[in-house]
């Protein structure tokens, strides 16, 4: 599968049903945060309700997804910061739901190599440094309140990680988009 | 695959992807860094130039590389291995 034609099903409709995107396991906030540094209204996921390893790959392979990740966040949390976006009506701005995106696949990223699905050295600590946006679609208008799910699922692409993945409310796509990154080495 | 055939792969993705090499004539005893390349293209050659050649070589090993002529003695050493066919 593409990178174009897996971006193209996120834009049409959710890549898991919904009773797969909320049947576990589950982690909540207290284990997001051990696999993301991003925290309070920068924070875009709350707790992840599905991850699933592809059953086949020994490691995340060129051009075939290694994993899929549902994750969920609570837009009141985040409501205030968003005020100004629009004043009386406010929206949850396209670029923060892309960003929310690589967070879940971030999240997924690092559960895979929890996993043994990365190649790094053992015990190395990396970093991701997202270096494209390949694609994104806004579909719907978000509103600040309630919760959305995010969907995301990465592909190896040589050097680089594909995430592709997509906001949900009320089990409508809202947007969908694919980002491209690399792993660092932290220097210690 | 010969060497020479490995070094037109990463000279035609150099030429490809760092701007303004096109009419160089690129060698290699130079480094990415010499022809002007930033370290997001640089990722981008070998990132490219290993899926051409099918080959995968670790992140660990292709940091020591200084040179093209390093990079390529990687590929060379790496299409030689043993491994999964083409495509798998």
């Amino acid at each position: 599968m593409t990178v174009e034609n897996l971006f193209h099903e996120a834009c049409r409709s959710p890549l898991l049903p919904a009773g797969e995107r909320r049947c576990g396991p589950r982690f909540e906030k207290e284990a997001v945060e051990a696999l993301l540094p991003h925290r309070g209204s920068f924070l875009f996921v709350d707790g992840i309700t599905h991850f699933a390893r592809t059953p086949s790959p020994k490691a995340l392979g060129d051009g075939e997804p290694a994993g899929t990740i549902a994750c969920r966040l609570d837009l009141g949390r985040i409501a205030p910061e968003l005020s100004g976006h629009f004043p009386g009506r406010p929206l949850w701005p396209g670029v923060l739901q892309v960003e929310a995106i690589g967070q879940a696949g971030l999240c997924l990223f690092r559960l895979l190599e929890r996993n043994g699905l990365g190649e790094g050295e053992a015990g190395a600590r990396r970093d991701y440094v997202l270096t494209d946006i390949l694609a994104g679609r806004y579909l719907r208008p978000v509103a600040p309140r309630g919760e959305v799910e995010i969907v995301a699922r990465v592909l190896r692409d040589g050097l680089f990680t594909v995430v592709v993945g997509q906001c949900l409310k009320d089990d409508l796509v809202c947007s969908a988009a694919a980002v491209r990154g690399v792993e660092k080495e932290v220097q210690e | 695959m010969t060497r020479s055939e490995i070094f037109a792969v990463v000279r035609s993705n150099i030429h490809g992807i760092v701007e303004e090499t096109q009419n160089l004539e690129i060698t290699e005893e130079m480094s990415m860094r010499d022809l002007g390349a930033d370290s997001l293209q640089i990722v981008e050659v070998v990132s490219r130039s290993m899926k051409d050649l099918r080959l995968k070589v670790p992140r660990t090993d292709l940091m020591g590389a200084a040179n093209l002529k390093d990079l390529v003695d990687l590929f060379e050493r790496a299409a030689a291995r043993p491994g999964p066919a083409p495509g798998k």
